[in-house]
């Protein structure tokens, strides 16, 4: 798009021979996108927006955040679409941008939480018992279920950003090793090896709080 | 199957896709048969993060397109600007070039000038001063050439 005159809203108007998919598949939007075309770029962003929303929720864990990173990820993904040369899915391009639009958030969360922000503490007495039951059990008060997902949150947390990552896109998008490595460019033994550590963190900072507090009765 | 071969493995030992050896190393240690139960734990406790997905609302396109029109207006800008300074650019090579064949020109034209002067006054004073037979005038001679020209003037 770049070196053609804008039209007077912004948009260059879609050209005519795009090529040869066909009209109304993911391809053709594309490529109509590409061109310049606003209405089939909408059509991309209102086919893809649910997911990236959720990869987003999931890996930010702050729902008053998503809105805005949904719209930074597609910013860049129109302003990088004229590059897009379909060797990945649209998908998993798009949700590598995701991705990275989020690394780019904690790592800018965790200078701001450098200063001193609270955090859920966990070594409070009761607090381990209570995340076993709230995970075991379907049932439970929503203010338990809440205060449990903050304890959650905070355990993960903790991990560095890009394994926090990892754990979210495997246990909270459901994605494949395979897909994994493929959003965030590793071989796909350092995505398991590494969240096999990040696991293994999360299970020593358990049982390290869990030997300090005293027993329930005790 | 060594332990610390359960860090590739454990993944694979979750989906149900890890070889046999696996499941062999798994019945017979008892501290990896127990790490990777606690590790199957931390999956229970992670599924409470799970949430839906909050819903767009109805100013997100509306705010997406304002901010591609920006980006695009001010593309513009700067892309107008590097056409405007390659045009200045290109212009500016033309111009050096165009000086330089003309100092080249006016230098070469000058040396001519210098060489083809006394030739040209000896064919139009013929006889003021005899040739040398191999058509070169000495100092004097061209001394006493000018003196007898400027005489004649």
């Amino acid at each position: 798009m770049a070196g053609k005159r804008p039209t007077e809203s912004g948009w260059h108007p879609a050209d005519k021979g795009v090529g040869e998919a066909e009209p109304g598949s993911e391809r053709w939007l594309i490529e109509r996108a590409q061109k310049g075309d606003p209405e089939a770029f909408r059509a991309l962003v209102e086919t893809h927006q649910r997911r990236v929303f959720a990869v987003i929720a999931h890996l930010m864990r702050r729902p008053a955040d998503v809105e805005d990173i949904a719209q930074q990820v597609f910013l860049k993904a129109y302003l990088a679409l004229p590059r897009f040369d379909f060797r990945a899915a649209f998908s998993t391009w798009l949700y590598r941008i995701a991705v990275n639009e989020c690394y780019d958030f904690l790592r800018r969360h965790r200078a701001q939480k450098a200063g001193g922000a609270a955090e859920v503490e966990l070594d409070e007495p009761g607090d381990w018992d209570r995340l076993e039951v709230e995970a075991s059990e379907s049932g439970g008060s929503i203010a338990r279920r809440t205060e449990a997902r903050q304890l959650v949150d905070s355990l993960l947390s903790r991990l560095p950003e890009e394994d926090q990552v990892l754990v979210a896109l495997r246990e909270l998008e459901g994605f494949s090793i395979q897909e994994i490595a493929e959003l965030t460019k590793m071989k796909e033994n350092t995505v398991k090896v590494r969240l096999f550590r990040a696991r293994r963190r999360l299970v020593e900072m358990h049982r390290r709080f869990y030997s300090r507090r005293p027993r329930a009765g005790s | 199957m060594k332990c610390a071969e359960l860090e590739v493995y454990w993944e694979d030992w979750r989906d149900g896709r890890a070889p046999a050896a696996v499941e062999d190393h798994l019945r017979e240690c008892a501290a990896c048969h127990e790490l990777a139960v606690e590790l199957a734990r931390t999956r229970r406790w992670l599924a409470l993060l799970k949430q839906e997905p909050p819903q767009a609302s109805p100013a997100f396109w509306p705010g997406l397109r304002e901010q591609i029109e920006a980006r695009e207006q001010g593309r513009d800008f700067w892309a107008a600007l590097a056409w405007a300074a390659g045009r200045t650019a290109l212009a500016l090579a033309v111009l050096v070039l165009v000086l330089t064949l003309g100092m080249v020109w006016q230098v070469t034209h000058a040396e001519v000038a210098e060489f083809d002067g006394p030739q040209v006054y000896l064919q139009e004073t013929p006889g003021s001063v005899p040739l040398p037979t191999n058509g070169q005038l000495n100092r004097d001679q061209v001394v006493q050439t000018l003196v007898l020209a400027e005489a004649r003037r």
